[in-house]
């Protein structure tokens, strides 16, 4: 009888080794599809252009003056961790600490329609081929078969972060993602003459996902771009060069960046050649302890009812370093003033005619 | 010419290894964006011009065999051997995994040659040094005469390419997506331009 038992879960552990094998094996296939016009969602250099200029149409005609004249100042864009499916479904957490963030820098357009872990914001849940199965996951989540079931989950997101770590596929990765994240910029306002400073807030895997968006929404956009790692797995991706400034905050309790130093060599301290190193001595990078927050669940960084020995919530606490980094970069001289008129801004910007000049970190 | 059944194993493996190599370096294909049939045919085209610089190796260690240390041995023979130093490649397709393939294809490419070495040192009993001589002359070799542009041999691969997948030149995955980039950048603000020239025309 036990024989049977320990031969059915070995049985079952091979299953589910073997499962996640393919899996990583497959997981470049959405963005090398979709990059190659396979998937029915080929992407067009025009559709970004297309939404840029939906903003010049309802300034034009929609909005009334005051308010189409009324940009926010700075742009944050909040990244999901491994755990989440879609950008809709984030947990209630993450919720309370995008309300509490909004309170805390109201300057802010903060856009958190932005799944992540697809080159087409399509969540997992959505339409695609195994999108039934994510949903049944998904629905039995809080049970404990569920709650197991939910690890492919992790390990789909987890290999995700891998491609978009990895130098042959992570430009096509990153890329989508980061023409997404341009669609919803846009949606929001965003400066079609650039400028205006974008920042990215990675949780966990969404940290590395940041990274590697960095430079095309930095050539994109022409836009600073800024990032606030929230617990990220941060590897070795060169994006980093195209970072204004990098806050990392690290909880007492979270061994799970830890992960980013040990496996990417670019991280490691002798190679000081590496992109990494050479923006860790350049200054732009800014470790921050906020406490012993765990990585996820109870006590993590958006934990609305842990409270720290000062009595603020792990939330609170959170918010408050982002929203003094916030306040750091709206200090720049690039920002845009948030009662500023377009037309003063247009004046005040200065163009960026060596756009296509740029050096490429990707040649 | 009559090949006998180890000849034929070894050329299956060749080309089962060369096959799964190929794919698994197929990230090339996807970034310049060719189709489903160009995709299959690009593959099976790359798979026969990297069998085509085997079987030049080939040529080259029996040539080097012969006059450095004058052993000399069948093409046949030495075909096999070659060939089965490549079945690590086998597992070539798995290179395709994020990350850890980076570093799979690296030992695959060392233990390729350790294999090979290992092989012309047994199979013409010469020493080491001997036999990486002789194993990795025909490789210097090979790279030098593909670097002589005068022979021309891009163009001849151009032509071949286009011929068989349609496509002349597969170009580099990160000058693609950067190009795209910039495509994305200009005509966002070209439209802007043209957009706002358009509202300053009507009013």
């Amino acid at each position: 009888m036990i024989d049977l038992a320990v031969n059915t879960a070995l049985a079952a552990l091979g299953v589910a080794l073997l499962l996640l094998f393919i899996m990583a094996l497959l997981s470049p296939l959405e963005a090398l599809s979709w990059w190659a016009g396979w998937s029915g969602h080929a992407p067009n250099p025009t559709d970004i252009s297309k939404e840029a200029l939906k903003e010049v149409d309802e300034e034009a005609t929609e909005k009334p003056p005051a308010e189409a004249e009324r940009r926010p100042g700075i742009y944050l864009v909040y990244l999901t961790a491994i755990g989440g499916v879609s950008a809709d479904e984030i947990s209630f957490r993450e919720r309370v600490f995008l309300e509490k963030l909004h309170e805390a820098a109201p300057e802010a357009a903060i856009i958190s329609d932005v799944f992540p872990f697809s080159v087409t914001n399509n969540p997992l849940t959505g339409e695609r081929l195994f999108g039934w199965l994510w949903r049944k996951i998904q629905e039995r989540r809080k049970t404990v078969t569920g709650g197991m079931l939910a690890g492919f989950i992790f390990a789909r997101n987890l290999f995700n972060v891998a491609v978009s770590a990895d130098p042959r596929y992570g430009p096509i990765n990153n890329s989508g993602v980061a023409r997404e994240i341009s669609k919803s910029l846009y949606r929001e306002k965003y400066p079609i003459e650039g400028g205006a400073p974008v920042v990215i807030m990675g949780w966990s895997g969404g940290g590395q996902i940041a990274v590697g968006v960095a430079p095309f929404l930095n050539l994109g956009l022409d836009a600073p771009v800024y990032i606030i790692s929230i617990g990220g797995v941060l590897t070795d991706d060169p994006g980093v060069a195209f970072v204004e400034h990098l806050w990392h905050l690290q909880g007492g309790k979270d061994k799970f960046p830890l992960i980013g130093d040990v496996l990417f060599p670019g991280r490691w301290p002798v190679a000081r050649g590496s992109a990494w190193n050479k923006f860790k001595a350049a200054g732009k990078m800014t470790k921050i302890d906020p406490g012993p927050m765990n990585h996820t669940g109870k006590g993590d960084y958006f934990d609305p009812k842990m409270t720290l020995p000062n009595g603020q919530t792990h939330v609170e606490k959170t918010v408050s370093i982002i929203a003094e980094a916030v306040r750091s970069i709206a200090t720049m001289p690039h920002v845009v003033d948030s009662q500023e008129s377009v037309a003063e801004y247009d004046e005040r910007q200065k163009p960026h005619p060596d756009f296509l000049n740029h050096d490429s970190f990707l040649t | 010419m009559v090949l006998s059944h180890d000849q034929w194993m070894a050329l299956i493996i060749l080309i089962f290894s060369t096959f799964s190599l190929i794919i698994g370096n197929s990230v090339v294909l996807f970034a310049n964006r060719v189709s489903r049939g160009q995709f299959i045919r690009s593959i099976f085209a790359f798979t026969f011009l990297f069998i085509l610089s085997i079987f030049l190796w080939t040529l080259s260690i029996q040539f080097f065999a012969a006059a450095f240390f004058g052993k000399h041995k069948p093409l046949a023979d030495v075909l096999i051997l070659v060939a089965t130093s490549f079945t690590p490649f086998i597992f070539g397709f798995l290179i395709l995994t994020p990350h850890l393939g980076y570093y799979l294809y690296a030992l695959l490419r060392i233990w390729v040659t350790v294999n090979l070495v290992l092989n012309v040192m047994v199979a013409y009993q010469f020493d080491l040094i001997q036999a990486i001589i002789v194993s990795l002359l025909g490789w210097l070799l090979l790279e030098l005469i593909s670097s002589l542009s005068f022979l021309r041999l891009n163009d001849v691969k151009r032509w071949f390419l286009k011929l068989t997948t349609g496509k002349a030149e597969y170009k580099d995955p990160n000058d693609l997506v950067l190009e795209y980039v910039k495509m994305q950048r200009k005509l966002t603000l070209e439209a802007a331009k043209s957009a706002k020239g358009v509202e300053g025309g009507q009013e």
